[in-house]
């Protein structure tokens, strides 16, 4: 698989991330929407880097790099409290502790045993 | 139809853009920290300059560039290999440089 095919496979998977991102936030400046998609998108990360079905090149390219990167947003997010969120930085700390939980139970979802290490 | 096409172009592109900084590894993952920084300044600038670019950089480009799912698993990885510190560092990098790109951006506006 070349450079150039995997390159076009972060693209696509990326349009298709962000579309449904976009598609999903139907009114983009609503922090709760954004909480979603970035908790999705990470349970999904730990999916697809950990179960034999994605283990391919291309399926990383597309589902790791490509939909899960393009999916989630964390411009989206300091842009928001940036702009008339009323959060707190602690807040935003918050948000990414329950961010690694969900990506690591994405992990075991995908078949990694808990405790592995790997 | 034409707003979902329009983020998904700008969207891929951001992809690509991710995809190659984030091979600029070292103590911390660098490119993802780049990545998120850089997305974040766009994305208010847009936000600040014209609400017509929204659709084009702040939820295409910018949405496409940054990353939260990447971010925590690559924190994820550092908690795992027991590097606490580069961990806690990475997580307060990649909020502080976005907030500060953006005042930043905001005071040269």
């Amino acid at each position: 698989m070349s450079t150039w095919k995997l390159t076009g496979l972060v693209f696509a998977g990326g349009a298709l991330g962000s579309a449904a991102r976009y598609f999903l936030s139907v009114d983009f400046h609503q922090s709760i929407w954004l909480w979603i998609v970035n908790l999705v998108g990470a349970l999904l990360l730990g999916y697809v880097q950990v179960n034999r079905a994605f283990s391919s090149k291309t399926s990383q390219s597309f589902w790791a790099t490509g939909f899960a990167g393009g999916f989630t947003t964390l411009s989206g997010l300091i842009t928001f409290e940036s702009f008339g969120g009323d959060n707190t930085f602690i807040y935003l700390a918050v948000q990414v502790a329950i961010g690694v939980v969900v990506y690591w139970v994405g992990r075991i979802l995908g078949g990694e045993r808990p405790w592995s290490n790997s | 139809m034409v707003e979902l096409l329009v983020v998904a172009l700008f969207g891929g592109i951001g992809a690509v853009l991710r995809g190659l900084l984030g091979n600029f590894k070292g103590y911390l993952p660098w490119g993802i920290l780049i990545a998120n920084t850089m997305a974040s300044s766009v994305a208010g600038w847009a936000m600040l300059t014209d609400q017509r670019l929204d659709l084009v950089l702040v939820a295409g480009l910018a949405g496409g560039l940054s990353t939260f799912s990447t971010f925590v698993g690559q924190t994820w990885q550092l908690m795992i290999e027991e590097r606490r510190l580069a961990a806690l560092l990475n997580v307060g990098l990649n909020l502080i440089l976005p907030f500060t790109a953006i005042a930043i951006v905001t005071l040269c506006l």
